[in-house]
């Protein structure tokens, strides 16, 4: 066999060896998304925030958090939910946000948050960065719902506050 | 309501329309490869059958009718492309293939079961409660993201045929497409059994 009949027949498994060497590893394709509801408590005057995260990511980036900012085991995950999630006033003046506890469900940790919206929900301005820092690809949605409507708004990173 | 069924779909389109979701866009032109430009109708309704199977799937799983090993899953999705690469490469007529036309979008709708599952575990975490809409919207988003891929998938195959004409012009048309899906479905299936090994479960 000539030598360029050889080098013809072995250079397809050597090309395909270096493919299957060279291709990037891949994890299975997690949906990288974090859900957060928010409702109006009239007799409070008050909006609780309901913000779902994967345990496993949320660890990850409150550890992170807590490490940077000082924050302590007990609180790192509000810590962390209430600097990466923002709740504005009409103006722009973000709202002081309070912890009002968290649960696991599931393989979710469900963290609750509180401020005084005497205006109510329409009007207000969110962002929610929740594990931005984590994955460039985490996209996270805010629903709310008010006088029996119900809107959704989408965060990417690098996205501001939007109007609900 | 159309602020919550828009979000679900934006959802999905991104999901799609992602680099990190390079074994879903390479399970397209895995499936895309072997049409020409004027079978562009068949490649829509075998992607749309896709749509279909992983809908499905991702319907009986959110609602916990269906509860499915996340490992064997992602295990089966970059089989799915090996298997997908291997039809391509042994079937060159499927006008007698059993099922005829239907043929192909009936194994493309089976490997679309598979791939709902994939995502399943994520959404029926999420969504607890109200999920038709989200759910819905999410999967149109993922049909429009599909439809975006197959479009760039199509780009991408005619400068395949291109370049293959360039390198040898004596080759008639229908050698031009053997060639091409030989060339593209070997290297996507290596790239696909590459990572199916790194997902074995066992």
């Amino acid at each position: 066999m000539k030598l360029a009949s050889v080098t013809r027949v072995a250079s397809l498994p050597i090309a395909l060896v270096v493919i299957a060497a060279t291709a990037r590893s891949l994890d299975a394709h997690p949906l990288h998304t974090s859900l957060a509801e928010i409702v109006y408590d009239p007799a409070a005057k008050e909006i609780r925030i309901s913000i779902r995260v994967f345990i496993d990511d949320l660890k990850k980036a409150s550890t992170a958090y807590a490490r940077a900012h000082k924050s302590s085991p007990q609180t790192m995950f509000i810590d962390y939910a209430r600097s990466s999630f923002i709740v504005a006033d009409r103006s722009g003046h973000p709202l002081g946000l309070a912890s009002c506890g968290s649960k696991p469900v599931g393989d979710l940790m469900w963290l609750c948050l509180r401020a005084p919206a005497p205006a109510g929900i329409a009007g207000l301005q969110v962002a929610h960065r929740v594990l931005f820092d984590l994955y460039a690809d985490q996209i996270n949605i805010v629903q709310a719902s008010y006088n029996g409507k119900r809107s959704s708004v989408l965060f990417t990173r690098g996205d501001g506050l939007k109007k609900l | 309501m159309m602020s919550e069924l828009f979000t679900f779909m934006q959802l999905g389109f991104r999901h799609i329309v992602n680099l990190e979701a390079m074994d879903h866009i390479l399970f397209l032109l895995a499936l895309a490869a072997i049409y020409r430009p004027r079978d562009w109708r068949s490649a829509l309704w075998v992607v749309t059958a896709f749509t279909v199977g992983h809908s499905i799937t991702l319907a009986l799983a959110v609602t916990g009718a269906m509860v499915l090993p996340i490992k064997l899953i992602e295990f089966l999705i970059p089989v799915t492309i090996v298997a997908t690469c291997i039809e391509n490469i042994i079937v060159r007529d499927r006008a007698t293939a059993p099922l005829g036309r239907r043929y192909r979008p009936m194994f493309a709708a089976v490997f679309g079961l598979v791939h709902g599952a994939g995502f399943a575990d994520y959404l029926r975490n999420l969504f607890v409660d109200r999920i038709a809409l989200p759910l819905f919207g999410f999967n149109v988003g993922i049909e429009l993201g599909q439809i975006v891929v197959l479009a760039f998938a199509a780009v991408f195959l005619l400068a395949a045929d291109r370049a293959i004409q360039y390198a040898r012009s004596s080759l008639p048309a229908p050698a031009t497409l053997r060639l091409r899906v030989l060339m593209i479905s070997t290297v996507v299936m290596v790239v696909a059994a590459r990572w199916a090994i790194e997902r074995n479960p066992w």
